[in-house]
């Protein structure tokens, strides 16, 4: 029987720990690298790099992004949910994290991940999720 | 103490009722270790805020001298956090918002206050705005408040508040359309339409008054508040078909009930022009989706949704075409921040401008791509590239 949304997100949620306990060993980067801090996604990055995450491998990026996106939750609260956002084909029915910030937008840590994947941009992940706290404000009016 | 706003101009009734009250919520407030209950003492303190806020100011000071030192210190706090409560209860402020949220929906109430402060022929809402103010810490709007107590004498004063209020009432309706059936939305609305019935009950004389940029903004505020709360009517008109006759005549009444003042030739000259460029322009995104591959796409983004000209699944790509010069306008500039947002998740985004560019434009890029790391950096490519 073919898998629906619903239990591929919840095996995705489910298995969050121990992907994590899986990726400290695999990356040997420990618990003390991977602490599920901002700080360590820097780590992380390196190591996606090195093992050259492609965006084609699937298990990988759902993987790092099961990482990222609890580096975002941990700190800074929110859920995952299933995305009900048919107008992304990115992220529909995909799991992303909301409640986390103000605006209620949801983060798709899988979409960050396949776009690190694409063009492998060192800071991406931190900007990714300081972008979540931003108001954009540059101080610039309309001429 | 902090002094309260308008104190120095109670009247003789304020004094009495804010001495009299201040005496029954010391004796309510005492517990029977003969010491006050600070928390009983804010919660009435808040009561009389709301009946008269020159008696509660009154009934502050009169109880403060009764306080030690540290309780003193601490009942501006406890009184503003009764205040909020109070608030929150009448706004209908749903549970579980975090502290931020709770922060938009106390400032968008003390908008409300305010607007409805600059036609309200009492000092009620000013006052009551006034003590709100200087419990949240906002000085200078406490400051304003209280020289807008004498009615429409000080309301000028005000106006070095609409850049502010602009901002947050714009923040509050790309929330509520974010997320349309969420808590947070549907506590947003009610508190948007009080601010809609206050900027809509502003007489023209009034308007007529203030200096346009001030004329402009306020405006624009009653626009962008009218709009988001006849959403289904925007709909409807949207399902017209662009450069039909129905959707100009629909246009056309969309524009005079917004205020518009060109004569309808001038008007309909200028909808002429938009809707040929829209047409090139759609013909162009096409064009250039063919040539360059990709799809048009839309991205949530916590401005609401972006849309993208030219999206690059592969590349992770989002062009922007313009056909004609872009200038900065203010929507322009809310389309920028949607990029920028795009840009730190990974996009890579790039504005492909036909017939180039203002100076203003092209500094705002600069300015933002100054907080860009340099793999982010928004692109600009004047001139075609097909």
């Amino acid at each position: 029987m073919q898998k629906t949304a619903s239990d591929k997100f919840n095996e995705f949620v489910f298995s969050i720990d121990d992907t994590i306990e899986q990726l400290r060993l695999s990356s040997g980067l420990g618990e003390m690298g991977l602490d599920l801090s901002i700080e360590s996604l820097d780590g992380f990055e390196v190591y996606l790099d090195d093992i050259n995450i492609k965006i084609s491998d699937v298990i990988i990026v759902n993987r790092a992004a099961q990482y990222l996106g609890e580096c975002l939750r941990i700190n800074y609260g929110g859920k995952w949910i299933i995305s009900d956002d048919q107008n992304s084909s990115l992220t529909f029915n995909m799991p992303v994290i909301i409640g986390h910030n103000l605006a209620g937008n949801p983060f798709s840590p899988i979409e960050v991940v396949e776009n690190f994947a694409v063009h492998r941009d060192r800071g991406l992940f931190k900007s990714a999720i300081s972008a979540e706290f931003e108001d954009f404000d540059f101080g610039l009016k309309p001429e | 103490m902090a002094s309260i706003g308008g104190i120095g101009r109670a009247t003789a009734a304020s004094v009495r009722l804010g001495n009299d009250a201040a005496g029954k919520i010391l004796s309510a407030s005492q517990m029977p270790n003969g010491k006050i209950n600070l928390d009983a003492v804010a919660a009435g303190i808040a009561y009389l805020v709301k009946a008269d806020p020159k008696a509660a100011a009154v009934a502050t000071q009169a109880i403060a001298k009764r306080l030690s030192p540290v309780q003193q210190g601490q009942l501006p706090r406890e009184i503003a956090e009764a205040v909020r409560d109070q608030q929150r209860g009448a706004q209908s402020v749903p549970t579980g918002l975090t502290g931020a949220q709770k922060e938009l929906m106390l400032d968008l109430g003390q908008i409300g206050l305010d607007i409805v402060g600059l036609v309200d022929p009492t000092p009620i809402s000013d006052g009551l705005n006034g003590i709100v103010s200087l419990f949240r810490g906002d000085f200078l709007g406490a400051g304003i408040s209280a020289v807008s107590m004498v009615p429409y004498i000080g309301d000028a004063a005000k106006l070095g508040k609409l850049g502010k209020w602009s901002k947050t009432i714009d923040r509050a309706i790309d929330i509520a359309r974010a997320a349309p059936n969420s808590a947070m939305s549907k506590a947003l609305r009610p508190a948007i339409a009080k601010i809609a019935d206050g900027l809509n009950a502003i007489p023209t004389s009034v308007l007529n008054k203030l200096p346009a940029s001030a004329k402009k903004q306020i405006l624009e505020m009653r626009a962008s508040a009218n709009a988001f709360l006849r959403g289904p009517q925007v709909a409807s008109t949207k399902k017209l078909v662009a450069g039909t006759a129905e959707h100009k005549a629909q246009r056309w009444a969309d524009y005079q009930a917004r205020g518009g003042t060109w004569p309808e030739a001038r008007w309909s000259k200028q909808y002429d022009t938009n809707m040929r460029n829209v047409s090139v322009g759609l013909q162009r995104e096409v064009a250039y989706r063919q040539a360059l591959g990709g799809v048009s796409q839309t991205h949530k983004t916590p401005m609401t949704n972006r849309q993208i000209d030219i999206f690059r699944v592969d590349s992770r790509y989002m062009g922007q075409l313009k056909t004609g010069k872009i200038s900065l306008t203010s929507q322009v500039l809310t389309d920028l921040r949607k990029d920028t947002y795009l840009a730190k998740r990974g996009f890579k985004v790039e504005y492909i401008l036909e017939k180039g560019a203002s100076k203003p434009f092209l500094d705002a890029i600069e300015t933002i791509n100054k907080t860009l790391l340099p793999s982010q950096k928004i692109k600009v490519t004047i001139g075609s590239k097909i």
